[in-house]
């Protein structure tokens, strides 16, 4: 957001590219139509945007893990919450939260 | 703040093999009294370790019991054995002598990839006692978790709770965007919360979130999904 204090900063304009990065770019200017600086502010705006939708879906995941009525949802935002770790198994938490949600689960499946 | 985790083969073989009622009461057992001394409890003899016993007796003299394992490496009390008192410590005494009876390879592993959950667990276990100190000393951080990390601390202002998290310690950083994610839901609930990198207030090193100051009489806030499975989520702060 533009401001006073931003407006007399000091700012890269002369970025070196990677060269490969740069030949990317060039081609992306030429079938585009555009300019190299508006390709990448779209760019930035694109990594924005995912980041944002990204955020949001996490979040999601995690009101699911504690309002939702449904125990088998529940393991399910628990697994999309779950960091990729070498060695970690698919519905493998050892959370307190994930063992009771399990117990649940097998309850309603043989009740 | 210790962490608390069960392995694969006590859910399976143990509290799967109870009535949801008695699992139940060993897990919530387990997280009142260990996390609260993770090597609380009278020591079991004849095995290594050293393993420590709960006692999660339930009405009509059914007698229940349980066995934890404190890792003091990562600051995890393990749930390791649970069941009915007859036979349950003669059955850890036999894999003790297999050396069956302390968490896998696989178990840290999925303990490690627990841990924006584990951090959302902390969270709810820490937040009433937090926010209860935070509400009459505004302006002032309160602890909320600060061991294992990522450290948290609350702060009220007016009718606004801050939460700043932080991204590093021990020159690393310890913070990713599901545990922002997961601590988010843990203290705001459905409220909306904003989350910034605040670049000129001098915290480098943290997250901070806003959002609506919770009521202590109703903490955790409530919430509700639709049938479609999405959390509704108010847009004011």
């Amino acid at each position: 957001m533009p401001n006073g204090r931003d407006d007399t900063r000091k700012v890269q304009t002369n970025l070196k590219l990677d060269p490969s990065v740069a030949a990317v770019l060039d081609v992306a200017s030429a079938i585009e139509g555009k300019e190299k600086a508006r390709i990448v502010e779209e760019a930035l705006e694109l990594r924005e945007a995912l980041m944002g939708a990204e955020h949001q879906e996490l979040i999601q995941a995690a009101l699911r893990v504690r309002f939702a009525d449904d125990p088998r949802e529940r393991l399910r935002a628990i697994e999309a919450l779950r960091e990729d770790v070498v060695g970690a198994t698919p519905g493998g938490s050892v959370s307190v939260t994930a063992a009771l949600e399990k117990l649940r689960a097998r309850a309603l499946q043989t009740a | 703040m210790t962490d608390l985790a069960i392995t694969q083969r006590c859910l399976d073989d143990d509290l799967a093999a109870l009535p949801l009622e008695v699992a139940t009461r060993v897990l919530t057992a387990f997280e009142e009294r260990r996390g609260l001394n993770p090597e609380s409890g009278e020591t079991m003899h004849r095995v290594s370790g050293p393993l420590h016993k709960i006692h999660a007796d339930l009405s009509g003299g059914r007698s229940v019991r349980a066995v934890t394992w404190y890792d003091r490496g990562r600051d995890v009390c393990w749930l390791l054995a649970a069941g009915w008192h007859d036979g349950l410590y003669e059955g850890v005494e036999e894999m003790a002598r297999l050396g069956e009876h302390l968490p896998t390879p696989s178990d840290v592993a999925n303990f490690e990839a627990d841990a924006p959950i584990r951090a959302m667990e902390r969270v709810v276990r820490a937040a009433h006692g937090a926010l209860e100190a935070a509400i009459p000393s505004p302006g002032t951080e309160i602890d909320l978790t600060t061991s294992p990390p990522p450290e948290a601390f609350f702060r009220v202002d007016g009718d606004l709770l801050w939460v700043r998290v932080t991204i590093f310690a021990h020159g690393r950083r310890v913070l990713t965007p599901k545990q922002v994610a997961a601590i988010e839901a843990a203290v705001f609930g459905p409220s909306a919360a904003i989350v910034e990198f605040p670049p000129e207030s001098g915290i480098w090193d943290s997250v901070l979130m806003v959002g609506p100051l919770p009521s202590l009489d109703s903490w955790p806030p409530g919430g509700h999904v639709s049938h479609g499975g999405t959390v509704s989520r108010s847009t004011s702060t």
